[in-house]
């Protein structure tokens, strides 16, 4: 079955620095994928050319089957790319309630709004207590919420989560990845970005990792999760992120 | 080579200028003038504007001069004097007026040099024990220099201008005015106090600007509150360094000459229509801004620097775009 | 002091009138962040569309008053794709300096074409007044006013609960986001602008028959409306309106009750103006504007 998403030799940048010097990725239909990386390595990059934020080139970026890079950024939203971005970006004076129905601005999803509100409550219901508070009153762990939530009213197919875990508690990022693995469940294809790579790797089936624009390495879950390149590779990761992991270790030798 | 040949150019050009207003041709005598008036103003609005002070009211700082200018020398004293009056009186204004936005940039900046000029007009009105109120003031009789020497002093002014401009590009202060420009923090963390350089800046622009105004006042002989404030200063003195080449000490000269050159064809060709030159130069500013925001000297330069990067071997980096691509996060 | 009652009802009247001549500014600032100084050019224009459909066509101006804020609209519209998009990401300065010179070109076409005589339209109604014991009401100012809060209103339901007006309110907060919502936010862009030159048609429609009718009264009303925005503060409708009627007591108070408070009256803006950024640059409802 072809993926939901083939990417070949893209490459990408700012101003006067190229980020991405040509990467390839696939995220299958129904699939969970994930892209491990350091900061600064190109993660974020990846998910702004994807949505349009940034320009870039590639030999072919498919999108179920149509050319991505031949949409405008509100076309792709409307064929169900959606981005829940790195640092969440609500909008801080409107209200949980406002901010989920503009998740829902393009067409097809205005019609299935009201009961996308509800599977949205339903999988938050720390939304739905708060849903005429203002979002930039809320914590860190609830804007994170507020930001998953919007980008499922929108109705994706490919959903792209950039780092859900960051700036957050363990225990929050614990219910975070809860509600991830939960959106899996309901056959959406995601890909999902993090320097957590044992939260990542928890709830993918399948990863790659990229390191300063370029994927070095690629498998399946569970042999990076025990792999000792991929260790390696995230020496420093793991030391930075030692209180997170706690919670997802695996037995370390 | 390319330098010592503009140098000796530009010297010979000057000299040219200065014959210029002494032959006995009227209207080219009053032409040169114009030009050199307006380089005065144009290179004063270009040194603020490298500093990143865009100034939306230049005709505040003519103003004041003019009639700083023109009460001075009703009340008996030299030309020389008046003319001077009216730089320190233009300078002065510069200060309090650094002082007064030392918070304020980009277009808060500039909204308040608009709301200067334009209240400087509204007082003006409003004192006519002072200034003469709707009615104007005209210069005494007694006190009109000869025009040669108006027209002398225009030309020496104008070249003194773009010498101080010269000047200011060599000393330190230019880049600490650059440095302001792109990022007045970064600027203080380098140890440049934007207060005093924003103060020196607008006192010496203003006061080239006042000495201007004045000078003109005794060409003109007769100022009024609209003819003194006048918006035309403040547009032309935008519209010749930007068409001409903005921050560069050549771009003024040039678009000054290109300016005056043009409102005068419009004047012979459409018969003395205000309007037409104004409505031209709007659309010289708009078109600018839009195609060559780096002005004549800009694309001269671009120009030069293809050739020079076609003709080596080294891969050469195109000049700064004016247009920034996004970045995403 | 028998002056007070008229001075209050002048000042409301005069209030809603720079309503009238500020929210169009407001929304266009607060929304695309572009620095308008197109937006006097628009009222000037509207009033001139006012006073020929009277002249020629017999046309009431508040009649036509829909159909010159459509046109508004779609030139605005049209005018912001072409000429103002290019220098969204431009430095400031390249955004002042363009719309300055495009006001500039569209004074004098006004001026070529229709002369720097002072018009007004007259329909019987600007000539009308509401005479009370103390206080006489002129009609023409009345209906601005009137006019002002039907726009004010509108406009606050529509951001509230429009759905592209809650579109616009996120965009003013996040570009990114609003993006990422699949708001077309180019089109965005450049239906707000469409929406102020349409609020600044209508204004111009208005003023048409209370005001001097010239080529240059736009600049006037613009240095004017920054001075009311600085005051209420930037990216705030609210502080706009605020601002509107702080300016208006401010002018009334000086035009009464200081000597040849006429003229003066002129340059309290400014003053008010250069008062706010020393003291409290943000303004009344100052809002911290992402820029």
């Amino acid at each position: 079955m072809t993926p939901l998403l083939a990417i070949r030799g893209l490459i990408a940048g700012y101003d006067d620095s190229e980020v991405l010097h040509g990467i390839d990725l696939d995220v299958g239909r129904g699939e969970v994928v994930c892209l491990l990386g350091a900061n600064g390595a190109g993660k974020t990059t990846t998910m702004s050319v994807l949505t349009g934020l940034i320009r870039g080139s590639a030999a072919s970026v498919c999108y179920d089957g149509a050319d991505l890079f031949k949409m405008k950024p509100h076309e792709r939203v409307a064929a169900g790319v959606v981005l829940s971005p790195e640092g969440r970006k609500v909008f801080p004076e409107l209200t949980v309630e406002e901010n989920l129905i503009l998740g829902s601005f393009t067409p097809r999803a205005r019609e299935g709004r009201k009961q996308k509100f509800e599977e949205v409550f339903g999988l938050f219901p720390i939304l739905a207590e708060r849903r005429r508070q203002r979002a930039g009153h809320m914590s860190g762990g609830e804007q994170q919420m507020l930001a998953l939530g919007r980008a499922l009213m929108a109705q994706p197919r490919l959903l792209l989560l950039d780092e859900p875990s960051l700036g957050l508690a363990p225990k929050i990022v614990l219910n975070v990845y809860d509600a991830i693995r939960r959106i899996a469940q309901s056959n959406i294809s995601i890909l999902l970005v993090e320097q957590n790579a044992q939260a990542a790797l928890s709830v993918a089936s399948r990863g790659y990792v990229i390191t300063t624009g370029l994927i070095t390495h690629q498998d399946s879950a569970e042999n990076l999760r025990g792999s000792k390149d991929m260790q390696d590779a995230f020496i420093g990761n793991i030391r930075r992120h030692d209180n997170e992991r706690r919670e997802f270790d695996a037995p370390n030798p | 080579m390319a330098t010592q040949l503009i140098r000796g150019g530009s010297i010979l050009l000057a000299l040219a200028f200065v014959g210029l207003t002494l032959i006995s041709y009227p209207s080219i005598n009053d032409l040169a003038f114009r030009v050199a008036m307006l380089i005065i103003v144009a290179t004063s609005w270009n040194i603020m504007a490298n500093a990143g002070l865009v100034s939306l009211g230049h005709s505040a700082f003519w103003g004041v001069g003019a009639y700083v200018g023109l009460l001075t020398a009703n009340t008996g004293m030299p030309l020389g004097v008046s003319i001077t009056f009216g730089f320190l009186a233009g300078g002065l204004l510069g200060i309090l007026l650094a002082i007064a936005t030392a918070r304020l940039r980009g277009f808060f900046f500039a909204i308040c040099t608009l709301g200067l000029s334009e209240g400087l007009r509204v007082v003006a009105l409003m004192l006519p024990n002072i200034t003469g109120g709707a009615v104007g003031l005209f210069l005494a009789q007694e006190a009109r220099p000869p025009l040669k020497l108006i027209f002398l002093l225009g030309s020496i002014g104008a070249i003194l201008a773009v010498a101080i401009a010269i000047v200011l590009s060599r000393l330190p202060f230019h880049y600490a005015c650059r440095a302001m420009r792109n990022q007045e923090r970064a600027a203080q963390m380098l140890g440049v106090d934007p207060r005093i350089y924003r103060a020196r800046v607008m006192a010496l622009a203003g006061a080239l600007a006042g000495a201007a105004g004045s000078l003109n006042a005794m060409y003109g002989g007769y100022i009024d509150p609209s003819i003194a404030f006048t918006l035309r200063v403040t547009i032309e003195s935008q519209i010749a360094p930007i068409l001409g080449g903005l921050y560069t000490i050549a771009g003024p000269v040039l678009g000054s000459g290109v300016i005056v050159l043009l409102a005068e064809w419009t004047r012979l060709a459409f018969g003395a229509n205000e309007g037409l030159s104004q409505l031209i130069f709007g659309g010289i500013l708009v078109f600018a801004i839009l195609f060559m925001p780096l002005g004549i000297v800009g694309v001269w330069t671009k120009a030069r620097a293809r050739r020079r990067r076609d003709s080596s071997m080294v891969r050469g980096g195109d000049p700064p775009d004016a247009k920034p691509r996004r970045a995403g996060a | 002091m028998s002056f007070l009652p008229q001075a209050i009802v002048d000042a409301l009247l005069l209030g809603g009138i720079y309503t009238l001549m500020v929210i169009g500014l407001s929304v266009s600032l607060g929304i695309t962040r572009v620095i308008n100084f197109v937006h006097g050019e628009a009222i000037m224009l509207g009033a001139y569309a006012a006073y020929w459909g009277l002249t020629l066509l017999k046309i009431d101006p508040l009649l036509a008053l829909p159909i010159v804020a459509l046109l508004g609209a779609v030139i605005g519209f049209l005018v912001f794709k072409g000429l103002i998009a290019p220098v969204l990401d431009a430095p400031q300065e390249n955004q002042i300096l363009l719309t300055f010179g495009l006001g500039l070109v569209l004074q004098n076409i006004a001026l070529i074409l229709w002369t720097g005589n002072e018009r007004s339209s007259n329909p019987p109604y600007a000539f009308s007044s509401f005479d009370f014991d103390t206080v006489s009401i002129p009609g023409g100012r009345l209906i601005a006013v009137c006019a002002a809060i039907i726009m004010v209103v509108a406009l606050f339901i529509w951001l509230k609960y429009g759905e592209w007006g809650r579109a616009s309110r996120a965009l003013a907060e996040n570009r990114d986001a609003a993006i990422l919502m699949g708001i077309n936010v180019p089109f965005l862009y450049a239906f707000t602008f469409g929406l102020a030159s349409a609020l600044a048609a209508a204004t111009g429609v208005i003023c048409s028959f209370i005001f001097a009718i010239t080529p240059f009264m736009g600049f006037d009303m613009l240095v004017k409306g920054f001075a009311i925005i600085i005051l209420g503060g930037l990216g705030s409708i609210v502080g706009s309106v605020a601002g509107a009627f702080l300016l208006a007591f401010a002018e009334t108070t000086v035009a009464y009750y200081v000597p040849s408070g006429n003229g003066w009256a002129e340059a309290v803006a400014f003053v008010v103006m250069f008062i706010t950024l020393i003291i409290r640059p943000r303004g009344i409802v100052g809002q911290v504007t992402g820029q």
